[in-house]
C-alpha cells in the first residue's frame, strides 16, 4: 500500500465524532489530578489528553495486562478446565510512537510458535491510532532506537498535529478500513502537508536531550569485552525494586499463580514478573542459577542488547520511551547503562542532572 | 475460544508408586478420548503438571511411549520439594491433575545430530544417572529396550546417595538381569544391607570399557554430578557432540514466553531441555552464563 497517496486530513473537531463512530471502547491518555497521565479504557473521546508527553505505564497493558486470568477450573463430578481471558475490539487513541513499536515487538514475540493466544487475540482486536511526537520529553530517546519520534510503519493510523487539524497516515489494512468506513470525516491530504510533515519529523529529531549509543553497547556486550568491574559498579546501584521491568513496554516476563476460590474450583492467572528479583530463577531445591545481583543485572541487559536476541527479534529490546529513566532510583536506566558499556565506566556519562525526576 | 497453549488436559491419577521416602511415581491417565487419540511424545520431552489451586511445575516424562497404539497414560517421578510437588505427594489415586505438553525437544533428535534416530546407528548408548536424575533417562532406556534389534548393547551407570534413595528398584533388577546390558550402580553411603559399590558414580567408569568414537552418553542428575561426569567423559575422549544432558530450571509457562528458564538467548523449555555438551559450551561462550 502506498501510504502517502492514502494520507488524509482530519479536522480536530471531527476527531471525537470519528472515534465515536468506530463504535468500540476507546482507551486514551487521561490526565490524573497529580499531573501523571494514564491510559484508561472506556473514556469519552473528549476526555483524551493528546498534549501529554508519555504515560507512566505503557498502553501495551491492554494486550499484556499486569494480571490476566488464563483459565478457570472446576474439579468434582463434571471436571472442566476452560480458557478464560477476555478479548474484544478496542481502539487505543493517542499512543506514542515508542509504544506502537513496542506493540509490534511484543506481537512478534508472542506470535512466535507456540503462540501466546491471550496476547495475540487481544492484539488482533486492537486498532492503534498513534500521535507523532513533535516535542519529545526530557527522558525520551526513541530517536536512538528506531522507534520515533515519527514512524514510517507499525501503526494502524498515525496522526500528526497541525494546529486545527491532523494529518492522518494509514499504515495497515485495519487503518484503511477505519478511514474508508467513515470517509465523511476525512479529506485527501495535500502534498504540501506531507512535505511539512517531513520537516516536522526532522525538527523533532533535533530536540532530544538524551542520547544512548546502542551500537557500541551492543557490540561490547555481545562480544563480552567488558570488565566484571563495570558490571559490578552498575549493579551496585540497582535496588532490585523491579520498577524498570514493570514500566518497560518490552518486558515480557510473567509469573503464573493459581487462586483457589473453593476447594474444587478456582482460576489461574499470570502477573508481570521481573528478572531482577532473587526469587525469579530460584529452584525448589534451593539452587539458584542467578544467585548474585550482578548476574541478574547482566541478564536484564543481555536480553535487551545481545546481538543473539537482536537476531531473533529483529531489533534490540528498547524503544527509548524513557520510562526506566523516570523510574530507576539508582539511575541505572537504559541510556546510562548503554553509555557506561560504551565508555566502560559506571559514572553518569550525560549530564541530565535528574531530569524528569 | 481457540485452543491455547496454557490450557492443560485433565488427567486422573491411576497409580502411585512410593520409590523412596520422598519420591513417588505417578501414572496419569487422560480423561478425554480425543487426547488419548492424539497425544504422542518422545523420550526426553517434559510436561507441565497442574495441581489445581496450587500451581504448575515441569517434569520429564519418565515413562516410554508405546511401540504401537495410543498413549493412555504417562508417568512422572517426583520428589517432594516445593509447593507443587508437595501438593502432588498429598494426592491419591483417583484425584485429578492437569497436564500440558508434551513440551521441549527430545534425546534422540539431539543425540542424532539433526538426523534423529538415524544418527545413532552403530553407536553404543551410555546412560549415567544420579539420584532423581534417572527418571528422564528411564524413558529413553525403556524406549531403546523396546527396540533391542537396533540397540543390542547398552551401558547404564546409576548412582544414588544411599540404598534407600534408589528409584525404580524392581526395574533396576530387571535391567541388571538382561543380557548384553551392562548395568552398574553405586551409592555414596552404604548401609548394612548394601553389598554393591560404594562411591561416586564417576568411579564406575573404572569398571567399564568405552570406545569413545562409538559412544553416545546421556547424563542426568544433580548439577555437580553432571559437571564431574562430563569432565570424565571428556577425559575418555568422548566427543562434545556425543555428550547429552537434560537441564532443569525454574520454569512457569513451558512455551518460551515467561522468561524464567532462559540461559543466554535460549530457553530450556523450547530450545531444550536436552542439549549436547557442545551446545552448552557455545551457550556459555555466548552469554557468559554457566548453563
Amino acid at each position: 500500500m502506498s501510504k502517502n497517496s492514502a494520507a488524509q486530513v482530519l479536522s480536530k473537531e471531527n476527531l471525537a465524532p470519528f472515534l465515536r463512530s468506530l463504535r468500540v471502547p476507546i482507551a486514551a491518555p487521561v490526565a490524573m489530578e497529580n499531573g501523571d497521565v494514564l491510559f484508561q479504557k472506556g473514556v469519552a473521546p473528549e476526555e483524551a489528553a493528546p498534549e501529554y508527553v508519555n504515560s507512566i505505564i505503557s498502553p501495551v497493558k491492554f494486550a499484556f495486562p499486569q494480571t490476566q486470568v488464563l483459565l478457570r477450573y472446576r474439579l468434582g463430578k463434571e471436571p472442566m478446565v476452560e480458557a478464560h481471558f477476555e478479548v474484544g475490539p478496542m481502539v487505543i487513541f493517542g499512543l506514542r510512537s515508542c509504544d506502537v513499536t513496542a506493540f509490534r515487538y511484543l506481537n512478534q514475540f508472542f506470535s512466535r510458535p507456540p503462540v501466546d493466544t491471550p496476547f495475540v487475540e487481544a492484539m488482533q482486536n486492537l486498532l492503534l491510532i498513534s500521535l507523532t511526537c513533535q516535542e519529545p520529553g526530557p527522558n525520551c530517546f526513541c530517536v536512538c532506537c528506531h522507534a520515533g519520534p515519527f514512524l514510517e510503519e507499525g501503526y494502524d493510523l498515525q496522526l500528526t498535529d497541525f494546529g486545527d487539524k491532523y494529518l492522518v497516515e494509514i499504515g495497515s489494512e485495519k487503518g484503511e478500513q477505519a478511514v474508508e468506513g467513515h470517509a465523511e470525516f476525512f479529506s485527501p491530504a495535500p502534498d504540501e502537508l506531507l512535505s511539512q510533515r517531513q520537516e516536522l519529523a526532522l525538527e523533532a529529531q533535533q530536540k532530544f536531550t538524551i542520547s544512548a549509543h546502542f551500537g557500541t553497547g551492543i557490540r561490547k556486550l555481545t562480544t563480552r569485552r567488558l570488565s566484571e568491574e563495570v558490571w559490578e559498579l552498575l549493579a551496585a546501584r540497582c535496588v532490585e525494586c523491579g520498577g524498570c521491568a514493570y514500566v518497560c513496554p518490552l518486558c515480557t516476563c510473567f509469573d503464573v499463580v493459581d487462586r483457589a476460590e473453593t476447594p474444587a474450583s478456582g482460576l489461574r492467572e499470570r502477573t508481570w514478573d521481573c528478572c531482577q528479583y532473587a526469587g525469579y530463577s530460584l529452584e525448589a531445591s534451593g539452587h539458584n542459577p542467578r544467585e548474585t545481583k550482578v548476574s541478574r543485572f547482566k541478564r536484564r541487559f543481555y536480553h535487551k542488547l545481545s546481538y543473539f536476541y537482536l537476531e531473533q527479534d529483529g531489533r534490540h529490546g528498547c524503544v527509548g520511551c524513557g520510562r526506566c529513566v523516570q523510574t530507576c532510583f539508582g539511575e541505572v536506566d537504559m541510556p546510562l547503562v548503554v553509555n557506561a558499556l560504551r565508555e566502560e565506566t559506571a559514572q553518569p556519562v550525560y549530564g541530565r542532572g535528574g531530569a524528569g525526576r | 475460544m481457540s485452543a491455547q497453549v496454557y490450557l492443560p488436559y485433565l488427567t486422573r491419577i491411576t497409580d502411585i508408586v512410593e520409590e523412596t521416602a520422598d519420591v513417588k511415581t505417578f501414572a496419569l491417565a487422560f480423561l478425554e478420548e480425543q487426547v488419548k487419540e492424539t497425544f504422542t511424545y518422545r523420550p526426553g520431552q517434559f510436561v507441565e503438571v497442574s495441581v489445581f489451586g496450587v500451581g504448575e511445575a515441569p517434569f520429564g516424562i519418565s515413562s516410554s511411549p508405546p511401540r504401537e497404539g495410543r498413549v493412555e497414560e504417562i508417568q512422572i517421578t517426583v520428589r517432594a520439594m516445593g509447593s507443587v510437588t508437595q501438593a502432588l505427594h498429598r494426592l491419591s489415586v483417583g484425584d485429578l491433575v492437569g497436564v500440558r505438553g508434551p513440551l521441549g525437544n527430545d534425546f534422540l533428535s539431539v543425540a542424532g545430530g539433526g538426523q534423529g534416530e538415524e544418527g545413532l546407528k552403530g553407536k553404543r548408548p551410555l546412560f549415567v544417572g544420579g539420584g532423581i536424575g534417572l527418571p528422564p533417562l528411564r524413558s529413553l532406556i525403556n524406549y531403546l529396550l523396546d527396540r533391542r534389534e537396533k540397540y543390542p548393547e547398552i551401558t547404564i551407570l546409576y548412582g544414588a546417595r544411599t540404598p534407600g534413595d534408589r528409584v525404580y528398584k524392581s526395574e533396576l533388577k530387571e535391567w541388571a538381569a538382561k543380557e548384553r546390558i551392562e548395568f552398574l550402580e553405586t551409592v555414596d553411603v552404604g548401609d548394612e544391607t548394601w553389598e554393591g559399590n560404594v562411591g561416586l558414580v564417576t568411579e564406575l567408569f573404572d569398571q567399564i570399557e568405552i570406545d569413545p568414537e562409538n559412544t553416545v552418553a546421556f547424563v542426568c542428575g544433580p548439577p555437580i554430578m553432571i559437571h564431574f561426569v562430563i569432565l570424565r567423559l571428556l577425559e575418555l575422549k568422548v566427543p562434545e557432540e556425543a555428550i547429552i544432558s537434560t537441564l532443569e530450571r525454574h520454569m512457569k509457562c513451558g512455551v518460551g514466553k515467561c522468561g524464567h528458564c532462559a540461559i543466554g538467548h535460549k530457553y530450556v523449555c523450547t530450545d531444550g531441555p536436552v542439549f549436547s555438551y557442545a551446545q552448552l559450551r557455545e551457550l556459555q561462550w555466548q552469554s557468559g552464563e554457566r548453563p
